[in-house]
């Protein structure tokens, strides 16, 4: 009876329902699942299931969600991850990535052996947990953050086969006992990412990693007092570190033979000690460096090409990030010196107002230093003689036509042979917005402020090297 | 046949109820199976699209030549006379009034897409869908679907009962 004109969507060849269904979020994935026993079977065909419940995420501030939100929200994650996963018939389709976001609490163990269920009937490609905790853990006490690590530790030991499959992890807010990352480690043996937010063990220890499959780390504003030392990692590849309390080294580089990237952001504050990269990378050999200084006092010591070698000796690519304005930029120079082989250069200089603190009052609470931004970057300089080979771009974001820039700049044109571009940005990438605005007005807009520029670079001498302003 | 018209060439597209379409390569190509088939050189004769009707087909061709990039002989302004974003403001415009069709009409042009690979056809038709399932109560989608429920009374009211959550 129903005629033409009806139920002529469900009518569409699976794979395009299975399209519309693939943009939905994972709730509305989960209610077309009640519309008919057609459009049931299309979530067991998805082949990436991220199951996000709410606008909740890692690092987020809390303050304005209640718990009643918090119980709500899981609960519903543990009836979509049951919905989505268990109506799947067995091993017809591979689920590619599967990742789920969950609170830890009373409902997690549920979610793990779901998910456990799922890895040993179905082909599971990547698989991630992310585990929030009810709480911004910053806000808690010691005892809070410790019942947090202790919750983890029970729910990895509840449900260790889900813990084994993952290929992907991320934490925050949590304290755990000495003993309990080694543990977790051993029992997440496939884990290839792991992302740690305000994460810690027990008072004074040092945070170890050894791990045979991990090749992404990402350690963000945790507070390992005794520093992160890296000791085993064969397979790491990428390396994330932001934000330390410790007064020594913030980490420690062992056994890390196809380290390629290395990004380290800190706002340095008085206490900190500079950074000898030579000795955080240790053995490490390193293509591409990623500094940034979140426009606050300088916290890398120039070192020598000796003792750089073993780090530097692949780096291609450099990125200096948020220099302070008030920074001499000569300093940066020991790493053209000690690079052989670097291709590109790229600095950022810029005092973002938006993001600095600015009250004096509030910088001495918090430990600001009140000394120069750039004090203990004191270096010999280049050797009159040195020359590079590789270098061929410079840029520099945030130009302002002042002395310090050409000077610098003429610098690097006097060492580098083969220099073959010079960008010159106005702008500067503001990461709260993650849009570029333009910094300052002392860049050059008219043909003949850029002569101008161009002329003071050159200096009267005839040079091949072309210097743009892309703006 | 592929013929040659002011130094375009002409690809012919053939519906199943008849009609005969000459349409620029390049604006058939941007289907990706139709491109396939190019590339495959399976086009030298006309190309036989099956399942798509002649009303839905020259709908499909309309769709394509609007959005093949420009400085074509769409009569669409070459794009270094108009910035890009105005270009892109431009078609999303067209595009609003080009989906404004009636159900039938849509699900048609989805299945096309779909069929035809036309990925900016896809995404467009299917968006009133998505925005269906995600701003209404489960009637509300079967009654905009036109889906039956299949599920007997005491399957519903389990599901209901058990799956309070989906029903808010």
């Amino acid at each position: 009876m129903g005629g033409s004109q009806d139920d002529r969507l469900s009518k569409l060849p699976d794979d395009i329902l299975l399209n519309i269904v693939d943009r939905l979020g994972i709730v509305d994935i989960a209610r077309t699942s009640f519309l008919s026993k057609r459009w049931r079977r299309i979530p067991a065909m998805l082949s990436k299931i991220e199951i996000v419940v709410g606008s909740f995420h890692l690092g987020q501030d809390r303050s304005n969600v209640t718990s009643d939100d918090v119980i709500r929200a899981s609960s519903t994650t543990v009836e979509i991850t049951r919905r989505i996963l268990e109506n799947r018939p067995p091993s017809i389709y591979t689920i590619h990535r599967l990742s789920v976001q969950l609170f830890l609490g009373d409902d997690s163990i549920s979610i793990g052996q779901t998910v456990a269920n799922t890895m040993a009937t179905q082909k599971v490609g990547s698989s991630e947990f992310t585990i929030l905790t009810d709480k911004d853990g910053r806000k808690c006490t010691y005892d809070e953050v410790a019942a947090y690590g202790r919750q983890l530790r029970s729910f990895v030991d509840a449900c260790p086969v889900a813990f084994g499959g993952l290929t992907r992890l991320k934490l925050e807010h949590l304290t755990l006992a000495q003993s309990d990352f080694p543990e977790i480690f051993g029992i997440c043996k496939r884990l290839e990412f792991l992302h740690l937010f305000n994460c810690d063990v027990e008072i004074s220890s040092s945070l170890q990693v050894e791990h045979p499959q991990l090749s992404q780390l990402e350690i963000i504003n945790c507070r390992f007092e005794n520093g992160v030392d890296l000791k085993w990692l064969p397979k790491l590849a990428l390396l994330t570190f932001k934000g330390w309390f410790s007064q020594e080294d913030p980490f420690c580089v062992g056994h890390a033979p196809l380290l390629q990237s290395v990004s380290i952001t800190n706002i340095g504050l008085s206490y900190h000690k500079m950074l000898k990269l030579s000795e955080i990378l240790g053995k490490a050999t390193i293509s591409d460096l990623h500094l940034n200084f979140r426009c606050e006092k300088i916290w890398i010591k120039p070192e020598g090409p000796r003792q750089l070698w073993q780090v530097f000796r692949t780096l291609k690519v450099v990125t200096l990030d948020n220099i302070s304005e008030e920074c001499d930029l000569t300093w940066t120079l020991f790493i053209l010196q000690g690079a052989p082989f670097l291709k590109e250069l790229c600095i950022q200089v810029w005092d973002n107002v938006c993001d600095m603190m600015g009250d004096e009052e509030e910088r001495k609470k918090h430990a600001f230093s009140e000394e120069r931004k750039d004090k203990g970057t004191e270096w010999e300089g280049l050797a009159s003689d040195f020359k590079h080979h590789n270098l061929a771009v410079l840029r520099i974001y945030g130009f302002q036509a002042e002395c310090k820039f050409f000077e610098f700049i003429r610098s690097v044109m006097e060492a580098a042979v083969d220099l073959e571009g010079i960008y010159l940005h106005n702008r500067v990438l503001c990461k709260r917005r993650n849009i570029m605005v333009p910094s300052t007005s002392k860049y050059p807009k008219t043909y003949k402020q850029k002569m101008s520029v161009r002329n003071k670079i050159y200096k009267g001498n005839c040079w091949m090297v072309g210097i743009h302003f892309p703006g | 046949m592929a013929t040659r018209e002011a130094g375009k060439k002409m690809i012919m597209l053939k519906s199943p109820d008849g009609m005969e379409f000459e349409v620029e390569e390049a604006v058939a190509m941007e289907s990706q199976t139709i491109r396939k088939m190019i590339e495959d050189d399976c086009a030298d004769t006309a190309i036989l699209i099956p399942n798509i009707n002649s009303k839905i087909l020259s709908r499909v061709i309309e769709y394509c030549n609007k959005h093949v990039p420009t400085t074509g002989a769409t009569g669409a302004a070459a794009s270094d006379t108009v910035a890009p974003a105005a270009l892109a403001e431009d078609l999303k415009i067209w595009d609003a009034e080009f989906i404004k069709v009636n159900r039938a009409t849509r699900f048609n042009l989805i299945q096309a897409a779909s069929y035809l690979n036309i990925k900016g056809l896809l995404d467009l038709t299917s968006q009133t869908t998505i925005d269906t399932i995600s701003d209404n109560s489960l009637e509300e989608i079967r009654s905009f679907l036109s889906t039956k429920n299949d599920y007997l009374p005491e399957e519903e009211q389990t599901i209901r009962r058990e799956n309070q959550w989906a029903f808010q």
